[in-house]
């Protein structure tokens, strides 16, 4: 089921990288520059945006990461 | 503030060292001078790439196409410039290039991508192109293979550019810059072989023999002064409001100003920073706009939550960012492609620095220019970007 928030998207991504978590660091940074979204340190007033949300899981999905 | 991103296997050893040039002259003359230039510095090797940086002040067919048919088994990328050098000497109207000789790359592939029917279509159109050699590019592996990408700076396309990008090969290091024209902001130029584009992007891909580190350095700290950016208008690059109010208002609050002295004095001491581990990606103002507003020189989103930053030591910074790199390649250094923000070589114009830019390269054949905006994973401004090679 599909992550309702971005703490929860973010776990899920995380579990597509266990054992090779530093290769999430380029994707982290790329979602960053491309929504405002820093998936390693969510803002509070970001965390409930479901905009963000839907921007941030579109990003990951062209990216070819499913979220 | 520097960031240096190792992406080597630690089993490759030190590779033999590459080849850099500068010149200056008339285009056949400095073409002439730099073809020479590398060939000694490359003795009897040959070249796997090789890098130039005209000024604008020649004519792209004048360079690229004796370039090219100076070193035939090469992938030969160049591009035009806001000043160009090397680990030696400087210049804007010259000429400057990098050799990375064939020992250090298992193999290179290379695309002159058209941007002028689309973004999305011609990086898609060049990834396919690139693909059908070496395979998908997301299944390169990012310890090994990096890119380098030259792109047309006149256009605003980064963003789009390095989104692309970003979709087909996620994981891999681009590292590169944005054509310059000398300040004129006519026109720029990227080329692969003797195809020349002005609207375009030049992408080479390595598979490197040698160790390699990207650095990436702006000359910056913090001093907790963070605006949210409420409204802004990503395709012009402007933005609006900051903190709900006209962005020149709350940007001078920031700054400690009042809004009529906004201006290119604050906006190089003080652009804004997109904060991702501690480190910022520069976003730097060009102008105040009618309304209250003020554009960028790179793209900032609704919603971006930004540091404002205050200038520190420019060559300090430098200087502390390839120490780093060079230890990280465990004291070996083989060769520097760098890619420097005009701005900085505003800032080092100013004061009167390049040499002591310059000799942070000492004995290292290293070559770049300096650019309209520097990449790496995205765009971004008042940066140093480089490739640097143990």
């Amino acid at each position: 089921m599909a992550a309702s928030n971005l703490e929860g998207l973010y776990q899920d991504l995380q579990s597509q990288f266990a054992g090779r978590e530093l290769m999430l660091s380029p994707v982290c940074t790329r979602v960053l520059l491309r929504t405002g979204v820093n998936l390693k340190a969510i803002r509070p007033d970001q965390a409930g945006d479901a905009a963000l949300l839907g921007s941030v899981r579109s990003v990951l999905s062209e990216m070819g990461y499913a979220a | 503030m520097t960031q240096t991103v190792p992406a080597t296997s630690e089993s490759r050893t030190p590779g033999a060292p590459s080849a850099s040039a500068h010149a200056t002259g008339v285009a056949a003359d400095a073409t002439a001078s730099v073809v020479e230039q590398l060939k000694a510095g490359l003795g009897e090797r040959d070249a796997a790439a090789v890098w130039f940086f005209a000024s604008a002040a020649h004519a792209a067919a004048d360079v690229a196409g004796p370039l090219s048919a100076a070193f035939p088994g090469a992938h030969v990328a160049g591009c035009s410039t806001a000043g160009e050098f090397s680990q030696v000497s400087g210049s804007t109207g010259g000429l400057s290039a990098f050799a990375l000789p064939a020992s250090s790359a298992r193999r290179t592939v290379s695309v002159l991508m058209d941007l002028s029917g689309g973004v999305r279509e011609g990086v898609e159109a060049g990834v396919a192109s690139l693909e059908a050699e070496v395979g998908p590019l997301r299944d390169l592996d990012p310890h090994q293979w990096v890119g380098v990408l030259l792109v047309d700076g006149m256009h605003g396309d980064e963003e789009a550019v390095n989104a692309a990008l970003g979709n087909a090969a996620p994981l891999l290091n681009v590292v590169g810059g944005s054509a310059g024209d000398d300040l004129a902001f006519a026109e720029t130029w990227v080329s692969v072989g003797d195809a020349v584009s002005t609207h375009g992007a030049a992408l080479v891909l390595i598979d490197s023999a040698v160790p390699f580190s990207v650095v990436r350095t702006s000359s910056f700290r913090t001093f907790d002064k963070t605006v949210t950016v409420t409204k802004a208008d990503p395709a012009t690059r402007t933005v609006w409001e900051l903190d709900g109010r006209p962005a020149v208002e709350a940007y001078a609050e920031a700054v400690g100003c009042r809004p009529d002295e906004v201006g290119s004095e604050q906006f190089m001491r003080h652009p804004l920073g997109l904060m991702m581990d501690g480190k910022p990606f520069v976003r730097s103002p060009q102008q105040a706009v009618e309304g209250g507003g003020i554009k960028f020189y790179c793209e900032i989103l609704e919603g971006m939550q930004v540091e404002v930053l205050d200038s520190t030591d420019i060559v300090g910074e430098t200087r502390n960012a390839v120490e780093a790199t060079t230890a990280e390649l465990g004291g070996a250094v083989s060769g520097a492609l760098l890619f420097n923000c005009i701005l900085r070589r505003l800032d080092l114009d100013a004061q009167n620095a390049h040499g002591d830019f310059r000799g942070i390269f000492a004995g290292v054949p290293a070559a770049g220019f300096h650019t309209y905006g520097e990449t790496w994973m995205g765009h971004m401004n008042q940066t140093l970007t480089g490739l640097v090679f143990g």
